[in-house]
């Protein structure tokens, strides 16, 4: 059982003109600005051989040697980033979109210069849709890397239907390009507790109780001290001879 | 043959037109149409509109049928003569003239802004004909085109001291049909379109009810005349001459019907120039360059100096839908000006949007009602309840459930309007009185700001443009234009490269300074002369709070580090406000936290104090809880936090926890929501906990506990989260241990197979034990006088690897040096830069017998 709260977030670049899933899944590359992006939001970790990083599923022979992830002492985020799983032969991607199409939230870089649609991608799993966007119109520059262009950025945050608001965005946020990747992880942080909640409980619907990877080891621990003491034999025998399951130490150590 | 008589009769029939009535007039018109005799291929068509445009009362309420007409003929034959000059610029010039002589009436309808286009569009094409020809009669299309112009200019300018009256008898008729009694919300929802156009039609229909057999009566006589002649229609390039509109005396026109001041209409033209100068091809020509830019001042200047509210919030239509594309490009944005529904949320904060159809945006209203209805913190919306409205959330709910519900038209006899109060103008979805050609398309030579050529592209003035804003929020009298501009100026600063050039940027810190001292020293909004029903100051308060929002993201435009400090002291000021200000205070320091470091750290501290006060709404729980995780996620914010501060966030975590670990029925917040702020806030716990310098952290542990246990109160036992947070607290109190090993170089050498020669398996020997609520695994390693201690716990999981020190020897004289490991200890040592943090686990054995597993170990300090 994890002993540490992980988080999966998905990473797509639309480039300029692209509205389908396809297309937007089938990039490998993004523009400058997106790059830097990436740099900032995680450290790009090697996962052949990576034991102490969550994978978050991924196959090193099928999704790509490495992968962005951040972590800290509670938690960690395993970014599941398009552009850096290698293309499958299919039309639709279907390596990548397994990974992606699954995770609660999405970070998506949209430089199509068009309004990225919530449900653009496919999936059972629509919730949150973290878009970044340039905050003027047009995409026929996106790729250009200039530095007065490029100095701050939208961020919207698409919400599933029947979802509170709860992050700090509001309607749109302007974020320089410097800190624009630490608001966006803790931004993915914060929504993918709130959509794991969100989720757990049905849509909102279910009254239940959000049990943390933390808790459930508790609960482990727990049934197996139950488990444990159950076993234990009787002793009911008085005097002396009452001390002898507690003395015979090999019981016990 | 009847050919030479019938010419003549329309011309008797227009020169008594004044006796006849409306509907037959309007029959005459397009019997005329049919004829031609009001196009161009008629000798006589100019005479014919000569007569059709001075018809009496054309332009008054008597003769909307006849207007509707006339004007639906003149825009087919407009654009028709429109590419012909020769045509073009007699009928424009006729136009112009019986214009302008046209002076009584100030209020007309939307049906005659085909007029106001016709002498806008007879700017542009003036002027672009000028340059194009380089005769001596340029000079005279040129001032021909400024008369126009000025006229325009003049006519927007025309003060009408009558205007507020007007409007306020308009609106009030308006009102009559509409449920006035339920609520002010519902009377908004209804107040400015529907019952208009209602009332309009009704009034119509009577009169062709009315009139119908006398009309019936003249197109017998109209037919009798012309039947027999075949229109002429063979030689005509364009169809829609021979199918001009018929009368449509019922809905669809009279829909459109809406009344609008002469003011306005001049603005439309004015508009309309720009436009077409703007964002058509005739752009690249440098004369209309500068032609464009004139209108531009001219439309600025009409921002405060236009003759009536309307005509102003017209121009400010028309300006705050400007925008630029990344290459500064200028456009008009009419399909994407409020993409991500900033404006539409913001002027539901005031009453003023309807039937919002964002996506989303319903279930945040149902939640954040029912937190409103049953516990309405008291303390500060004290003047909620008294003024019958529920809060911003609260009354968006209920002007939509209404305006769902009840029909729109119930006719009541409370129409008991007070004079004072003005009845909103605008309110959204908004009918724009200008319909623009070319909207969205950038334009090719306009632009906000060229960084690299000025002289080939016209850098459009926007500086004034703001200025011009800033005077508004400044000092405006007018709710209207001042509500306006704050709900639509967010959203236009967001646009970022609009605003890019030296000059905006110093109005840009005029205006953050405006805006800081307005609400600083309270005087904000106070000009505002009369204010609308359930609107006061503090809602204008709310809605520059957002434009800060977006100021935040022009720092760069304040090099005074005192005016951001000014910034952030007046959001924290705004903390003080109504839940959905807090609300938005709140985001703006999230975003702060990031953007403007210096001052946040400065302010930190009294924003902590002041959530603590402000925490007890539990709809702002989220928003909270949000802040606290960004602010701690920085840093470098909380370098100079003194153990008050850390216990004053503390105490704001654990107080949730209060509220959200048993969440009843009585809680106003979705049942996920509170889920996630209970799960939040433990993060907070913990994430705070390890800001916290490590010889402070035991002294928090006392604060911290009892809380955690108040938290419990009522219980047995203490709940499972509270247990692993006890325990996470156990293990990061006197160290940071990573929740997990990681595996070391010595711990590969230790238990490498390859150097157990003996046995296949690394460990020998193993047994567990359960501690409290950890489990404690002791390994005896193959190598000899190494183990592992393994203490898996809720939180974490440590993983100790010791050596014996009392070894058996080996026989006397053997040697059995551990080298390998010995080389492992003294590569780790090289790294280790920093000494190893001497770290005590204590573990209390149950059962009865307790041992303490004293170990040391070295691990450095994360």
């Amino acid at each position: 059982m994890p002993v540490i709260d992980t988080h999966k977030v998905g990473i797509m670049y639309v480039a300029p003109g692209q509205k389908h899933e396809n297309e937007i899944l089938r990039n490998d590359h993004g523009s400058p600005a997106y790059t830097r992006f990436l740099e900032g939001l995680a450290r790009l970790i090697n996962l052949r051989g990576q034991v102490d990083v969550y994978a978050g599923g991924l196959d090193p022979n099928e999704d790509g040697e490495y992968a962005y992830a951040w972590w800290d002492d509670i938690g960690q985020i395993l970014f599941h980033t398009a552009t850096l799983m290698p293309a499958s032969d299919d039309e639709i991607c279907t390596n990548k979109k397994r990974h992606i199409g699954n995770d609660f939230v999405r970070i998506v870089w949209n430089d199509s210069g068009m309004p990225y649609a919530f449900d653009t991608l496919t999936t059972q799993f629509q919730f949150v849709n973290i878009v970044i966007e340039p905050h003027s119109r047009g995409a026929i520059a996106a790729f250009s890397d200039n530095i007065h262009e490029n100095e701050y950025f939208k961020v919207i945050v698409q919400r599933a239907p029947g979802m509170t608001e709860f992050t700090p965005i509001g309607d749109f946020k302007l974020i320089s390009a410097e800190t624009l990747p630490l608001l966006v992880r803790q931004l993915s942080l914060l929504t993918d507790w709130f959509v794991s909640v969100f989720q757990h409980t049905q849509n909102d619907t279910a009254r239940v109780e959000m049990v943390t990877n933390w808790r459930s080891r508790l609960q482990a621990i727990k049934r197996f001290r139950a488990l444990v003491a159950s076993d234990k034999p009787d002793f009911t025998e008085e005097g002396v001879m009452g001390q002898e399951y507690r003395r015979d130490f090999t019981t016990a150590y | 043959m009847t050919t030479p008589l019938y010419p003549v009769l329309p011309s008797i029939i227009l020169s008594i037109a004044d006796h006849l009535p409306d509907s037959d007039t309007a029959n005459l018109l397009v019997t005329m149409s049919e004829r031609q005799s009001l196009a161009p291929t008629s000798p006589a068509w100019l005479e014919h509109w000569a007569a059709v445009l001075t018809i009496p009362n054309l332009y008054t309420s008597l003769r909307p049928l006849t207007r509707q007409v006339a004007m639906d003929i003149l825009k087919s034959v407009w654009d028709f003569v429109r590419d012909i000059p020769v045509y073009r610029r007699p009928l424009a010039g006729l136009v112009f003239d019986i214009w302008k002589r046209q002076a009584s009436g100030n209020m007309e309808d939307v049906t005659v802004t085909i007029i106001w286009h016709i002498l806008g569009d007879e700017v542009v094409l003036l002027s672009a004909e000028s340059q194009r020809e380089e005769a001596a009669e340029n000079i005279g299309d040129r001032r021909a085109a400024d008369d126009v112009l000025d006229f325009l200019i003049r006519t927007a300018s025309e003060k009408h001291e009558d205007d507020e009256e007007t409007v306020t008898i308009l609106a009030a008729d308006a009102h009559v049909p509409s449920s006035q009694g339920l609520a002010q919300v519902s009377s908004v929802t209804t107040a400015v379109a529907s019952p208009t156009v209602s009332r309009m039609q009704s009034e119509i229909q009577v009169a062709v009810k009315d009139q119908q057999s006398a009309m019936q009566s003249l197109t017998s006589l109209l037919t009798s005349f012309t039947s027999g002649n075949s229109p002429r229609s063979q030689s005509q390039p364009r169809q829609d001459h021979d199918h001009p509109p018929a009368v449509e005396p019922t809905l669809q026109h009279t829909e459109e019907i809406l009344p609008m001041s002469k003011t306005v209409g001049a603005i439309v033209g004015i508009t309309s120039i720009f436009s077409q100068l703007a964002f058509t091809p005739l752009v690249l020509a440098e004369k209309t360059q500068e032609l464009a830019l004139r209108v531009f001042r001219v439309l600025v200047d009409l921002l405060s100096s236009a003759g009536c509210v309307r005509a102003r919030l017209a121009v400010l239509q028309f300006l705050t839908r400007l925008r630029v594309d990344r290459d500064h490009r200028l456009y008009f944005a009419t399909s994407d000006y409020d993409k991500d529904g900033h404006i539409h949320s913001l002027a539901s904060l005031i009453n003023r949007a309807h039937n919002g159809n964002h996506a989303g945006e319903e279930p945040v209203v149902n939640h954040e009602t029912r937190r409103a209805r049953p516990r309405v913190p008291q303390e500060r919306d004290g003047r909620r309840p008294s003024r019958g409205r529920g809060g911003p959330p609260s009354k968006l709910e209920s002007s939509r459930s209404r305006s769902r519900t009840t029909p729109k038209l119930i006719p009541t006899s409370t129409s008991i309007r007070r004079a004072k109060a003005r009845d909103p103008i605008w309110s959204l979805p908004e009918t724009l009185p200008f319909s623009l050609a070319d909207t969205d398309t950038p334009s090719e030579g306009i632009t906000s700001f060229d960084p690299t050529c000025p002289d080939n592209r016209a850098v459009l003035p926007l500086s004034t443009y703001l200025t011009k804003l800033v005077d508004i929020i400044e000092g405006e009298k007018e709710w209207e234009i001042l509500s306006y501009v704050l709900c639509h100026l967010p959203t236009q600063l967001a646009n970022k490269h609009l605003f890019c050039g030296p000059k905006s940027k110093t109005i840009i810190g005029r205006l953050l300074s405006v805006i800081c001292a307005g609400i600083l020293e309270d005087k904000f909004a106070t000009n505002i002369e009369r204010w609308p029903d359930g609107i006061i100051a503090r809602d204008a308060h709310g809605l520059a709070y957002h434009t800060l929002t977006v100021l935040i993201s022009y720092k760069n435009c304040f090099p005074d580090v005192q005016l951001q400090h000014r910034l952030v002291e007046v959001l924290l000021l705004g903390l003080n406000g109504q839940p959905s200000t807090i609300k938005s205070c709140l985001h703006a320091l999230s975003l702060s936290a990031f953007e403007l470091q210096p001052s946040m750290t400065k302010f930190l501290s009294r924003i902590l104090e002041k959530l603590s006060q402000i925490m007890s709404n539990p709809a702002m729980a989220v928003h909270i809880i949000e802040f606290l995780a960004i602010v701690g996620s920085l840093q470098s914010l909380h370098v100079n936090f003194t153990e008050g501060d850390y216990k004053m966030v503390f105490g704001v975590a654990l107080q949730y926890l209060q509220y959200h670990n048993r969440p009843d029925e009585s809680l106003p917040i979705s049942w996920a929501l509170s889920q996630h702020v209970r799960v939040m806030s433990y993060y907070i716990i913990y994430l705070w906990f390890l800001a916290v310098k490590f010889p402070d952290r035991p002294r928090h542990i006392k604060f911290i506990t009892r809380q955690l246990l108040l938290a419990n109160e009522g219980q047995n036992e203490v709940d499972e989260p509270t247990e692993v947070c006890f325990d996470w607290l156990a293990r990061y109190t006197y160290a940071s241990a990573d929740p997990r090993p990681a595996n070391s170089m010595l711990s590969d050498i230790v238990t490498s197979r390859s150097l157990q020669k003996s046995t296949p398996e690394p460990v020998i020997n193993e047994k567990t034990w359960i501690a409290g609520n950890a489990v404690i695994t002791v390994r005896a390693l193959a190598r000899r006088g190494w183990m592992e201690v393994l203490s898996r716990r809720a939180s974490g999981l440590t993983k100790f690897l010791c050596r014996a020190e009392n070894v058996p020897m080996v026989p006397v004289g053997d040697v059995d040096p551990d080298t390998p490991t010995i080389f492992a200890s003294l590569t780790m040592d090289r790294d280790a830069q920093n000494p190893g943090t001497f770290a005590t686990e204590s573990v209390t054995v149950s059962e009865g017998s307790s041992i303490v597993v004293s170990v040391m170990s070295t691990f450095s300090v994360t």
